[in-house]
């Protein structure tokens, strides 16, 4: 029962953070950690005792009638586990944090409740073994984090959560959609039997199906040129969402696409052509969020083009289908959380300590906070694919598995997506630049690190980043021997 | 060997680093102890490997190895194909860089106890130096190309910080037009392209060899074999080339260099001289074995990438060489004509491994050639961190490192200006300092080999560095010293003796070098024979000198110095001729001057091209597609749909209950066709 537990446990707690709100303010934030916390625990006792062979299925009844059969059931295995990981723990970490940022805000008790079942929603996702589950999860990650945009946002924050719902909800539709049709034709919703769906549907079946699913899960990568919602939900977002919506919620789809998509359209997705065509697809993504993060002056806007070129990495890596190349994209998913949670932080800090975001205005912070500086160099060099810090050997595994694709124009794709992540370290380097060097302005003299409550969890991503960086076996040893089975050996 | 010696070498370093900011509350004395006694610890054990190479065996926890060994941790990066490991490579060249790296970098710490006294953040200083050592010592030691690449890469951040040391971008600290933060961005981001280009040839290596491992690449060339089939061996070579070429700053992507002198001139003498720029060279000289392991065995098969790529390394150091060195002829500062110079004499070095490499059906010439290469690296470093520090030392007197603020300064600082003339005359190859000896060595091979494109390329690019070098000497210490009447300038003096011994071992290594270069050529023998199978014959000193000084060859060496040193002496030394005068004179000159004082225009261009056309190119992007393109689409199509439902929901009663049953009605006729 230990899985269901650690799924549910957040969303049975919001309905006790909600009244303690009420009377706590915002340090009931540090008691909404607690389930989130106790989720995390779970998760590193499942992976310690199981190293490195991780396969763990739980499933009880939920839904029987005599016409539809559906059963609850959860699955942890070398892909889910690092990937409901770092869910886990940038969720708890964005949730302490989420306490000194949320001090002169309204609403904490709905804030946290929120923030719990969004926390569910995502663990549920991942951790699904049938495609009605995960649908149901799904759309319960998106439910609350509208709220919260909607909510706690800045600027025009109700548009932008609009614009946000309406973009990934056209996404699901298309998921839904190709769902329905699975399970019909296949006569079950179990994702561990989409296998058979080699003998069951015929080819332009499948290609269409593809094609519908990487749609609708692209919505939610924010694959160019899908990705309209994504630079201004994660930068009007309130912060801590921020962290979580880059960090690991996009990232969701693509573990969609890994799990659910893969073995339907696999024998299909390894040709030639839709090799080219969905790497190229990737590296637009890469080279365009590289560019438009370069004209941004607003720090969150350029992280969140930063994403966009990050998921183009990710997708690379999965649109290659080898094993090398998922395996990158998994511990790429991982890393990004890791780092990309990290910059967002160090977004808030700014907007926390100096209240301002655009870059124009702010200089010579450096001197002033040099630990949030130092936090944000191993971030920034980390997106920037320095060796050291683990963002760098899943950029490698990616490469390396494209390279080994069935692409004829592998070279020139891989030798692009090298190229880009020049453009990662020109506009991460820019980023600093102009935040923390420079002369100092007179108006930051009293600027100061932030406090604790906000510092830890970003030390913990960092110091998390550089371990990583230096021995990356700690994941890799899990996503392993699962990738045999992903690939139908 | 010390136990664990090529592991210390490089650990120490990096772990001293991350306890600094502890050590500093504790007692400043203490960190700074600290931050040498690393670098010492580090020198150490690389020299403790020396008698090991020499002997041509190691012993490990009892057990006798050959040289090259290679000390392995399994399972660091595991893939679906195999892993990864973590190893250490004892071999000549490794052992060799090692060294360099280890007691040159002690030298210059200990010349910055006194250099960055009572600077604010000197925590941070010495942070990022013992990272930088210690991932310096990472990159030549690393036994397998993505170790490598850590090491590579660190040091490239490490740069980058230390350029932009100065972070606050005070107006003193710019080069030019550039705030050393600007300057900084500019290196990392510059050699991250060549970076690329290394990155993706790693992967494509691996990708056909199944591994990145030295060793393994240069025993099994199968590898080599089917990348010349597929018709991607020389592209291959070439991309890798890219990073020796972003590193080493050779044409094209030398410009970052020059700016890089924006941090503190330590920093410049220790990652921009002698040790990180070298980076590349060692990267050739790492690669060039395995190419020439693998000609011995495939032959013609890949005979023709392998003469594609030397050839292309061996003209693009050439070039570099002049380039960089009619650059550093009119520069107006002092250390930017030293970037210039280190531009060039890395070109040196590129350009004879190339030239080795076009050698390589005779053994005898390869080696020769290569030996030629590693010689002029190891001169190169000792006079070029001696001069960065002489330079250091007159600009901790000056206040400045502008050659208009100096001049007149030999009465002053004699001390300093003796060194920096030996320094100067090592890099200008006088005999018998050690940058002579080197130098002769590759004009030699070329002479010999009849190759006379680049034989006359390199000799007119001697010329130059005479020129420049004695220009740089003329303007810093004779003439006219003039402001006297500013109080500063009665206070100037040598430095002190944290700053004046390094200088003077270094001056003391610049006399004596050359005559141990025989030694070099030693240390590399028994691995020619034992690795390479090339028989050579030993070289003692006597023989090293009697070839050197009957050869025809030092004619020309003369002639080069005699003619670079003359116009140098009379316009800049003696004063007999004015620099200002002559370009008023010829309108000629004056347009060279400016075309080189311009960098060849090179520098602009890339502004132009690549930062203000990727400016705009993406700002159009911006504007045209990301603020009215998708987004508005997706928008208006949901009002038009709106728009075209708007027409069903007409709100009366009786027409929504026909909507009611219409629905129940498709609910019974699919139950009765589904048959439930």
């Amino acid at each position: 029962m230990l899985l269901i537990f650690l799924v549910f446990i957040p969303l049975i707690a919001s309905v006790i953070i909600y009244p303690l709100g009420k009377l706590l303010k915002h340090r009931v934030g540090y008691l909404a950690s607690i389930p989130i916390i106790a989720s995390l625990s779970g998760l590193l006792y499942i992976g310690i005792k199981n190293y490195p062979k991780l396969e763990i299925f739980e499933v009880v009844e939920w839904v029987k009638t005599p016409y539809i059969n559906v059963s609850l059931g959860f699955l942890i295995d070398g892909i889910s586990f690092p990937i409901a990981l770092i869910i886990a723990l940038v969720t708890a970490l964005a949730c302490i944090y989420s306490v000194s940022y949320l001090e002169h805000e309204e609403g904490h008790s709905a804030y946290f409740s929120y923030y719990l079942i969004y926390t569910t929603g995502m663990l549920g996702a991942v951790l699904s073994t049938n495609l009605i589950q995960f649908f149901f999860f799904w759309e319960l990650m998106l439910v609350p984090s509208y709220m919260l945009i909607a909510g706690w946002g800045y600027g025009d924050r109700r548009r932008v959560a609009y614009k946000y719902f309406l973009y990934t909800q056209l996404g699901s539709i298309l998921v839904l959609l190709s769902i329905l049709y699975l399970g019909v034709t296949l006569n079950t919703f179990e994702i561990g039997l989409l296998n058979i769906s080699n003998l069951l549907l015929s080819i332009p079946e499948r290609l269409i199906l593809t094609i519908l699913f990487v749609v609708g899960f692209g919505v939610k990568m924010a694959i160019v040129p899908l990705h309209g919602w994504l630079p201004e939900a994660h930068a009007e977002a309130p912060t801590p969402i921020s962290v979580i919506l880059s960090g690991v919620m996009i990232e969701v789809g693509l573990y969609a696409i890994i799990r659910i998509v893969f073995p339907i359209s696999l024998p299909i997705w390894i040709g030639s052509v839709s090799a080219t065509i969905l790497m190229s697809l990737a590296l637009l993504s890469m080279i365009y969020g590289g560019i438009m993060a370069l004209t941004q002056y607003d720090v969150k806007r350029l992280l969140a083009y930063s994403s966009i070129s990050q998921m183009g990495y990710m997708f690379f890596g999965v649109a290659a289908a080898t094993a090398t190349g998922i395996e990158g994209s998994v511990f790429h998913i991982f890393n990004h959380g890791l780092l990309k949670g990290l910059l967002f932080m160090v977004a808030g800090v700014l907007i926390h300590q100096v209240g301002i975001r655009d870059m124009r205005k702010l200089g010579g912070l450096a001197s002033r906070m040099p630990l949030t500086a130092g936090l944000a160099m191993i971030g920034a060099m980390g997106i920037a694919g320095l060796p050291g810090i683990s963002g760098f050997i899943s950029e490698y595994l990616i490469f390396l598995g494209a390279f080994s694709s069935a692409s004829i124009y592998k070279y020139l794709l891989v030798l692009l997506a090298t190229l880009a992540t020049a453009i990662s370290a020109a506009y991460m380097t820019l980023f600093i630049k102009r935040v923390f060097f420079g002369p100092l302005k007179e108006e930051f003299n009293d600027a100061t690190d932030p406090p604790y409550s906000m510092i830890i969890p970003m030390l913990i991503l960092g110091i998390t980043a550089v371990v990583l960086g230096i021995y990356p076996a700690l994941i890799l040893e899990y996503i392993i021997p699962s990738l045999g089975f992903l690939m139908g050996g | 060997m010390i136990p664990y010696a090529p592991w210390i070498v490089w650990t120490v370093p990096i772990i001293i680093a991350f306890i600094h900011p502890l050590l500093e509350k504790i007692s400043g004395k203490l960190r700074d102890f600290m931050a040498i006694f690393a670098v010492f610890i580090s020198a150490v054990s690389a020299a403790s490997m020396i008698p090991d190479v020499i002997k041509g065996s190691v012993v490990i926890n009892g057990v006798e190895y050959h040289i090259p060994y290679d000390w392995k941790l399994e399972g660091w990066l595991p893939l679906p194909t195999g892993s990864i490991e973590v190893g250490m490579l004892i071999d000549p060249l490794s052992v060799f860089m090692a060294n360099i790296v280890g007691w040159i970098g002690l030298l210059i710490m200990i010349y910055s106890i006194e250099y960055m006294h009572g600077d604010e953040s000197i925590t941070r200083y010495w942070m990022l130096m013992n990272l930088f050592i210690g991932f310096m010592q990472l990159l030549v030691l690393a036994d397998n190309f993505l170790i490598m690449f850590f090491g590579w890469e660190g040091v490239g951040f490490a740069s980058y910080a230390l350029i932009g040391y100065y972070y606050k971008d005070e107006k003193k600290y710019w080069i030019g037009p550039y705030s050393p933060t600007h300057a900084g961005m500019k290196a990392f981001i510059m050699t991250r392209i060549g970076d690329v280009g290394l990155l993706v040839s790693i992967v494509v290596i691996y990708i056909y060899s199944g591994t990145t491992n030295f060793l393994a690449l240069s025993s099994n060339f199968g590898w080599m074999g089917n990348l010349a089939r597929d018709g991607l061996l020389a592209i291959t070579l070439l991309l890798l080339f890219l990073g020796p070429v972003g590193k080493s700053a050779q044409f094209p992507l030398h410009e970052w260099l020059p700016e890089a002198m924006a941090g503190p001139t330590t920093v410049s003498a220790l990652i921009h001289a002698a040790t990180m720029v070298k980076a590349g060279v060692y990267l050739v000289a790492r690669v060039t074995p395995i190419l020439y392991l693998g000609y011995a065995s495939l032959g013609e098969l890949i005979y023709p990438s392998l003469n594609t790529f030397f050839i292309t390394v061996a003209w693009i150091g050439g070039f570099t060489a002049f380039l960089a060195a009619s650059m550093g002829m009119v520069s107006d500062q002092i250390k930017k004509v030293l970037a210039y110079s280190t531009v060039s004499q890395l070109g040196y070095m590129i350009s004879i491994i190339g030239v080795a490499g076009l050698l390589i059906e005779s053994e005898k010439l390869f080696f020769e050639g290569y030996i030629a290469g590693i010689s002029h690296l190891y001169s190169h470093a000792v006079f070029k961190a001696l001069l960065f520090l002489s330079a250091g030392a007159v600009g901790h007197a000056i206040g400045s490192y502008m050659l208009r603020d100096a001049g007149g300064l030999k009465k002053y600082l004699p001390r300093t200006y003796l060194v920096m003339f030996i320094g100067l005359a090592a890099l200008s190859g006088i005999p018998p300092l050690n940058g002579f000896f080197s130098k002769d060595g590759i004009l030699h091979l070329l002479y010999a080999e009849h190759m006379w494109p680049l034989f006359i390329l390199l000799s007119l690019t001697a010329i130059l560095t005479v020129f420049y070098s004695f220009r740089l000497l003329g303007l810093i210490f004779y003439g006219e010293r003039e402001n006297l009447e500013h109080g500063h300038d009665t206070h100037l003096h040598d430095p002190g003796p944290f700053m004046m011994i390094p200088l003077l071992i270094l001056a003391g290594a610049s006399v004596v070098g050359g005559f141990l270069l025989p030694n070099l050529h030693g240390f590399f023998e028994f691995w020619a024979v034992e690795g390479l199978g090339i028989h050579i014959e030993k070289i003692t000193l006597q023989s090293f000198l009697t070839s050197t000084f009957t050869s025809p060859i030092l004619l020309v060496s003369l002639g080069i110095i005699i003619v670079g040193i003359y116009p140098a002496y009379s316009i800049y030394i003696r004063g007999a001729l004015s620099a200002e005068e002559l370009l008023e004179k010829y309108s000629v000159l004056r347009g060279i001057w400016r075309f080189l004082f311009e960098r060849w225009y090179i520098n602009a261009i890339y502004y132009k091209v690549f930062v203000d056309g990727t400016r705009f190119f993406s700002e159009i992007l911006f504007k045209f597609i990301e603020c009215n393109g998708a987004g508005q689409k997706i928008k208006s199509f949901y009002s038009s749909l709106a728009e075209e439902f708007r027409y069903i929901q007409t709100g009366y009663y009786r027409i929504n209950m026909i909507y009611v049953l219409l629905g129940l009605l498709m609910i019974i006729i699919l139950a009765l066709i589904l048959g439930v």
